[in-house]
């Protein structure tokens, strides 16, 4: 019984998507473009994480120490450092390597023949610190502000970083924010349209429902097949959109490479996320279909309920 | 078969469809239910059908008081009935065949079993040629048949008619009266609420005549008298 009656409302459903075909195309194409807006905003977000991922990875604090500061103290310096458990990396660069980079840099020129009228290395030896987080470079910078190390250091380099993290951290924080902000308008925006599309394509089944209701089928008999169909909507939509995103996405990687140097690709993102970006969307689709049908049949399946609206005596 | 008692119907805010009416219609009765527009006939219908709440009284069909009927069990109630409306009331995106086929389907009713009642059903209403058509590819006479012969789908005891020839010419109308008769001769009671005094004056049947929501003549033999 139970497999006959799910048989039928299975069978009643997929004829509803074929037999009212320019109805389920319609809803099925708002639910694509709704699925391909979640899709674009989902793209926004990752490439706005990368974004700052980046940034935060081009940001460091560089300590260039003073030329009487020697090797010993300038490492005693990076132990120190690593000590600090926000510190990820210290990189030493050496007054003779940073002379070799300075020069090969600058090989004509004014620079180069002002060296050459020196007879000593004007350079210092050199850190470079690295954190995970851009909240902890403000702490570090106040780690190496102590007295002991700025005999040995050149100061003014550590403010310039200071504003820089502080901007980067402004930046991010108000990126976030703003994200958060757009991604809620517009997946109210989705919801609504997508609500409305299937309240919609209900209520032009509003009469079949009560001809349904008067031969005796009872309110989950008639709710069923119209909740399985936006399951099918909603696969079918799902569908659709990823082999849309995948030629989209192609198209728009030589930009995104060119931008990202080559250390980000929004295929190869899709391409591993797609289980699960696939899972989601189909599990949103549904239940967003499921609570419209369920709420726009509810109107139709009105009976009288004698708990209500008792006779009087 | 039927019994109204004292039944009263009142909508908001305070328009009195049908009075005090208390009307008892025996097994295998054919009553023809007239009156203007506007007189509580389709209420009585709505009523019967467990669509609409009496006010006050009671109503009985078949000896179960569906007064209080339960919400859970209005749809068992309505596949006992056989219910025919003057708008067919078809479901268009189903063919004819499905849609006689889904009154059992509702039911639960084994495949096997619709695969062999419904051809049956369908060649006492003599439509069985049309069974694979959409109703939009069918007269108003022959969506009547369909919808008789869905209406017998659960071989009810009371099949109730609400201006089932309104629509339809008077040739396919009698041809619906004949049905009708036929399904009443096999024991079938039949509640037939018309306008149609042509028809009710030829059939020599019980006549109840309503008027501002009150039985005003109920005769045995009757005819169309307002």
């Amino acid at each position: 019984m139970v497999f006959v009656t799910a048989y039928r409302v299975i069978k009643f459903a997929l004829q509803n998507v074929y037999r009212n075909i320019w109805l389920s195309l319609v809803t099925i194409t708002i639910m694509i473009l709704a699925l391909l807006s979640v899709n674009f905003l989902l793209f926004l977000n990752v490439l706005g994480t990368e974004l700052i991922v980046i940034a935060q990875d081009k940001v460091n604090i560089q300590i260039y120490f003073k030329t009487e500061a020697t090797e010993a103290e300038v490492h005693a310096v990076e132990a120190d450092l690593l000590e600090i458990a926000e510190v990820t990396n210290v990189k030493f660069v050496g007054k003779d390597e940073a002379l070799g980079q300075f020069v090969s840099k600058h090989q004509s020129g004014v620079i180069s023949r002002a060296l050459d009228e020196l007879d000593r290395n004007p350079l210092g030896n050199s850190l470079y610190v690295k954190s995970d987080s851009l909240d902890a470079y403000p702490s570090i910078l106040k780690h190496i502000e102590r007295a002991e190390y700025q005999k040995l250091i050149k100061q003014e380099k550590l403010i310039d970083h200071e504003a820089l993290i502080a901007k980067i951290n402004t930046m991010s924080g108000t990126a976030k924010k703003v994200g958060l902000f757009v991604s809620l308008i517009f997946a109210v925006i989705v919801v609504l349209v997508v609500f409305n599309t299937i309240r919609i394509a209900i209520y032009t089944h509003g009469e079949e429902i009560g001809i349904m209701k008067l031969v005796g089928a009872s309110n989950w008999f008639v709710r069923v097949p119209f909740i399985v169909e936006g399951l099918v909507f909603a696969w079918i939509a799902t569908l659709i959109v990823t082999v849309i995103m995948f030629p989209l996405l192609g198209a728009l990687q030589p930009y995104v490479e060119t931008f990202f140097e080559g250390s980000f690709s929004m295929l190869a993102y899709y391409a591993s996320n797609l289980p699960s970006i696939l899972m989601w969307e189909f599990i949103g689709a549904s239940l967003l279909n499921i609570a419209a049908s369920s709420i726009a049949i509810g109107k139709y399946l009105k009976v009288w309920q004698p708990e209500l609206e008792k006779p009087k005596k | 078969m039927i019994l109204l008692k004292n039944v009263t119907k009142v909508y908001a805010p305070s328009v009195h469809a049908v009075k005090n009416i208390t009307l008892h219609v025996g097994a295998g009765e054919f009553v023809f239910i007239v009156g203007q527009s506007g007189t509580g006939k389709t209420t009585i219908i709505k009523l019967v059908t467990a669509e609409e709440p009496v006010t006050s009284g009671s109503i009985e069909i078949g000896g179960w008081n569906i007064t209080r009927i339960k919400h859970r069990e209005v749809p068992v109630l309505r596949r006992q009935i056989g219910v025919i409306f003057q708008d067919f009331k078809l479901l268009p995106k189903k063919t004819v065949f499905e849609n006689v086929a889904f009154a059992l389907e509702v039911a639960g009713e084994p495949v096997a079993k619709i695969n062999k009642i419904v051809p049956q059903l369908l060649r006492v209403v003599d439509i069985e040629d049309k069974a694979h058509r959409f109703p939009h590819q069918i007269s108003g006479g022959e969506k009547q048949r369909v919808a008789i012969a869905r209406s017998l789908a659960h071989k009810p005891k009371l099949i109730i008619a609400d201006e089932p020839t309104g629509n339809l010419d008077s040739i396919n109308a009698r041809g619906i009266i004949e049905l009708l008769k036929k399904i009443n001769n096999l024991g079938t009671t039949i509640l037939m609420v018309t306008h149609d005094r042509e028809i009710v004056n030829s059939q020599k049947m019980r006549v109840v005549t309503l008027d501002e929501g009150t039985i005003v003549n109920d005769q045995r033999i009757g005819r169309y008298i307002l």
